[in-house]
């Protein structure tokens, strides 16, 4: 289970960005891209279910802890190597490797996004796109 | 107690979120988000997050300070009010309370407000204006003189019951960023939004249809859709006969603003006004949105007032899903106007002219004879000032310099004053201009009552106090009060509260029980008329509007073009706004780092078409210049703006060296959101 | 004794971590157009950080030798062209990785983007949906 995001409902606000920054000591793990200045699509770990990331540490650090891949920083060797098995993209490094943590279970991102374009269970999630499609038949659009 | 989590309410921006501070020995620690908060439900905007890294800036003014040469001395509370009073006091006694201005501010209490003007006025002085001035003040005298008051008309929540969302001038997504919330969900249910926006702003991306407008012909966009209405028999015949007088002399004005015309002045397609117009008038429940877009020009009063017409002739407004929403800037500068730091309002918009004012507030006060005449606005106290005639000025919480247009005469005035205090939390650039300077609190180290743009009063409570030396900003104004005669006594934000309430009809209700529970969310009623066969509702004109005969004014409005055409030295359209990064001059944003990494510097966008005619590549840096001088800005290349327009945010020192400032005539608000400017590689 | 430091490039990948855990500075990095080189000085105190770090054991110490270095091809990205890492590093990835994560006919070249070019590709297939939608 990650952050499951509504891209229909982000409004490009950067307060997801900068809550995760006062939770995370001045890093952020979720990043915001603009595309074509006319949507927005805030990125952050997936928790994957077979992690790329986790595959090619070659310390343990990175260790699949219920619904999160869980980053212990004291195994880190700092190789980087995770940053470069995402596919996505979404493990950072400012010398020290960060990527989202689900904040232990009450994401910030998700508490703080003023449309609740962020989720944070998958409940949530499918409830949201079902009734915005249940909506969208209703008044007869595609 | 060491550990404690206390409520309090948003220091930035009009919607008025609270939150939770954790306060950890004495210190603030952390945000806590507040799921229960009426408006905000538990949500902030990224300059809530990083509120506390303004508070906790090593940077806050933490001593009184004296000028010295070019620098100044930190000095004793003692002495620093005796300076402050005996400069005030001395250009009270020399040049009289006309020549003498007060600036309030926005960003503090309806408390320290309401002592603020009382201060002023029992001195004498008519000369007490805030920074609405700058943003609403079109909106105080255009929407006051058509529908009665000048407030947004339901709650921000009510937009979810809206049927059709026109949005004009406002971005915000960016600025407002849980009004979006509520948008968002009108148009889940079906509701169409349109905007009106010279900027293809994160607003914009929400809209069904979306108008291009050129900056400065709002009139005409407005006009055209009206002609539209009327000519295909949209108008609300019997809301007009029942509660509006005027029509026909606007029916009449309409005829030569054709979709077609307006099209032409507006660059907006003349499909998409006819498709907007017929929205916003069909929908069952329209309501508007709108901001500086609409307010910061030469013809504000008349945008707004255009926006009143159309409104009135639909007949969409005092039911729930209409209305009208002038979002408001700063997190008080409704309670500041509600609290008559306006020159020509009292508290509770009594106007000075008026006997009965002057009667009610002089026996309140216990002074003879309270000024009955309007006195400068903000910006005429600089005209004044660089004129010689005012002489001394006590501003609080303000930065002129960054915020008034055309900063070069700001400066000029300041400097001319003899005399100059402000009371601030950080050392602005108005405060260096200062004589002497007043460390104050900041909005978590006080305590008292804000009012959101949605007219609720909010009381916020004090997390921690103030740094150093710094003091709470109703004791300063006291001891100031104190020192110049006025035989105060120390009084605590509750007590200040109470005094207002029996002064101020519309806050004459609240309960400190409903203030700690959801706010109080105000109701226009003047003596002989109180609104609502709900009683308790919370949107106003349900049944009759405040003016003197209980109807709407419609009055027709023609267009008149910005006061600054392009021309080939300069034949760029510049256009001034906000980023959600950011707040206002950035005296607290610039400040906080998580804020700064997002924007770090003032960038100017422009048209990929006009960059490449100047050889200009994203991220390098150009220079804007306007005919009154140049600032250097970072390019970059978007897509945002239309061909021929480009887009400067305000936040940053260097914009308002550019802008422009010719005033509107009746609410005298300065044409900040137009320009005419070249770029060229720097 | 104090130690100089051995490196066996047939195992050595160029990533970052004996630059980054070395506590005296005394191992460098410098990226210059396609080439990184990691340059190492000799120990000034009794430590084996970096051998015991390096996630592929290609230090190891040795007496002789003041100063030692390794040269490794770094990889464009495909997308924006910059430098982000070494080839050794990404064939290392590649080699650790489960064959299910070959992208579709793209096979691996998914790999030779940078994350910031990958993280820009994902964003725009998010949203592709949305902007066919708006205006």
């Amino acid at each position: 289970m990650s952050v499951y995001v509504d891209m229909e409902r982000c409004i490009a606000c950067h307060a997801c960005l900068v809550a995760c920054k006062q939770r995370h000591a001045g890093v952020s793990n979720i990043s915001l891209q603009i595309v074509e200045e006319r949507a927005a699509a805030p990125q952050l770990c997936r928790q994957c279910e077979r992690p790329a990331c986790m595959a090619v540490c070659p310390s343990q650090a990175l260790v699949q802890e219920d619904a999160v891949i869980a980053f212990h920083i004291e195994k880190c060797t700092g190789c980087e190597l995770c940053l470069l098995a995402c596919p996505f993209g979404v493990v950072w490094s400012d010398k020290l490797v960060h990527k989202c943590d689900l904040c232990s279970g009450d994401p910030a991102c998700v508490a703080t996004c003023p449309t609740q374009a962020l989720l944070g269970t998958f409940q949530e999630a499918v409830v949201r796109i079902r009734s915005r499609a249940a909506k969208t038949l209703q008044r007869g659009l595609r | 107690m060491t550990q404690a989590k206390v409520a309090v309410i948003c220091p930035y921006c009009g919607v008025g979120c609270g939150f939770y501070i954790k306060v950890e020995e004495g210190r603030a620690t952390g945000i806590e988000y507040m799921p229960d908060h009426p408006t905000s439900r538990g949500s902030l905007c990224p300059k809530g997050n990083a509120a506390l890294e303004a508070l906790n800036h090593p940077g806050r003014l933490q001593h009184p300070l004296m000028r010295s040469g070019d620098g100044f001395l930190p000095i004793s509370w003692e002495k620093a009010l005796a300076l402050a009073a005996e400069g005030l006091g001395g250009a009270l006694r020399d040049y009289g309370p006309e020549n003498v201005g007060f600036l309030a501010s926005s960003k503090c209490t309806n408390e320290e407000n309401y002592l603020f003007q009382k201060l002023a006025r029992s001195l004498g002085s008519p000369n007490v204006d805030n920074c609405a001035r700058l943003c609403h003040a079109s909106t105080v005298v255009g929407l006051g003189r058509a529908i009665g008051a000048c407030a947004t008309t339901n709650p921000l929540d009510d937009l979810a019951n809206s049927r059709c969302i026109f949005v004009i001038g406002s971005n915000f997504s960016e600025n407002h960023s849980p009004v979006a919330r509520y948008v968002i969900e009108a148009k889940e249910e079906g509701a169409i939004i349109i905007v009106a926006d010279p900027r293809r702003t994160p607003t914009a991306w929400l809209a069904d249809i979306f108008l291009q407008i050129r900056p400065g012909t709002d009139v005409a966009l407005l006009n055209g859709m009206m002609h539209v209405i009327v000519e295909e028999g949209l108008v609300n015949h019997s809301f007009l006969k029942e509660r509006t007088q005027g029509f026909a002399a606007l029916a009449e004005s309409l005829k030569e603003y054709t979709a077609k015309r307006a099209a032409e002045i507006t660059c907006v397609p003349e499909g998409d006004i006819i498709r907007a117009a017929r929205a916003y008038a069909r929908s069952p429940a329209s309501a508007i949105v709108y901001s500086m877009g609409v307010t910061q020009h030469v013809s504000g009063t008349d945008n707004v007032q255009a926006l009143a017409n159309l409104l009135l002739i639909c007949g969409h407004i005092g039911r729930p899903g209409t209305g009208i929403f002038p979002l408001r800037g700063q997190n008080n500068v409704q309670g500041a106007c509600d609290m008559g730091t306006l020159t020509e309002f009292y508290p509770g918009y009594r106007r000075p002219e008026d006997r009965r004012t002057t009667e009610v507030f002089g026996r309140a006060w216990g002074v003879d004879r309270l000024p009955n005449h309007c006195g400068l606005t903000s910006l005429e106290m600089m005209d004044s000032a660089r004129e010689g005639r005012l002489r001394a000025m006590y501003i609080m919480g303000e930065d002129p310099i960054n915020s008034d247009p055309h900063s070069e005469k700001t400066r000029l005035a300041l400097d001319a004053l003899d005399f100059l205090v402000v009371q601030d939390i950080f050392p602005t650039d108005t405060a260096q201009m200062a004589d002497v300077v007043l460390p104050a609190s900041a909005w978590a180290e006080k305590e008292g009552t804000f009012t959101s743009t949605e007219r609720r009063v909010q009381w916020t409570n004090r997390a921690v106090f103030p740094p150093g030396q710094a003091r709470e900003d109703l004791w300063i104004i006291s001891e100031i009060a104190g020192r110049l005669g006025l035989g105060w006594k120390q009084c605590t934000a509750e007590q200040v509260l109470a005094e207002i309430k029996s002064l101020v009809p519309t806050y004459r209700a609240i309960t400190r029980e409903m203030l700690a529970r959801e706010g109080f969310i105000w109701i226009h009623s003047i003596e002989g008329y109180y609104p609502s066969r709900r009683k308790g509702s919370p949107i106003l004109h349900e049944e009759g509007f405040p003016t003197p005969d209980g109807l709407a004014i419609i009055s027709p409005v023609h267009f008149r073009p910005p006061a600054e055409e392009t021309s080939p030295e300069h034949p760029l359209i510049l256009t001034t706004g906000r980023v959600g990064s950011h707040y206002n001059a950035g005296s607290m944003t610039m400040r906080s780092p998580s804020l700064l990494e997002i924007e770090p510097k003032l960038y100017v966008e422009l048209h990929p078409a006009d960059a490449s005619a100047r050889g200009i590549v994203d991220g390098e840096t150009v220079v804007v210049q306007t005919a009154r001088g140049e600032a250097r800005a970072a390019a970059r290349v978007s897509l945002r703006v239309a061909p021929g327009v480009v887009f400067l945010p305000f936040h940053f020192s260097g914009c308002n060296d550019l802008t422009l400032d010719v005033r509107d005539p009746l609410a005298k608000i300065p044409e900040l959101k137009v320009a005419a400017c070249q770029v060229r590689r720097g | 004794m104090i130690e100089m430091i051995s490196i066996d490039v047939n195992l050595c990948i160029g990533c970052p971590a004996c630059i980054q855990a070395c506590p005296h500075g005394l191992i460098v990095r410098l990226d210059e157009g396609a080439s990184r080189t990691i340059r190492f000085s000799r120990c000034e105190v009794d430590c084996d950080i970096c051998v015991k770090i390096c996630p592929e054991k290609a230090l190891s110490f040795t007496e002789k030798g003041g100063e030692t270095e390794i040269v490794l091809p770094l990889q464009p990205c495909s997308s924006c062209g910059r430098f982000f890492a070494t080839k050794p590093m990404l064939e290392k990835v590649r080699s650790c990785l489960p064959v299910e994560l070959q992208k579709d006919s793209g096979g691996w070249s998914w790999l030779e983007a940078c994350p910031s070019c990958r993280r820009g590709e994902e964003g725009l297939r998010a949203v592709r949906e949305i902007l066919s939608r708006r205006s």
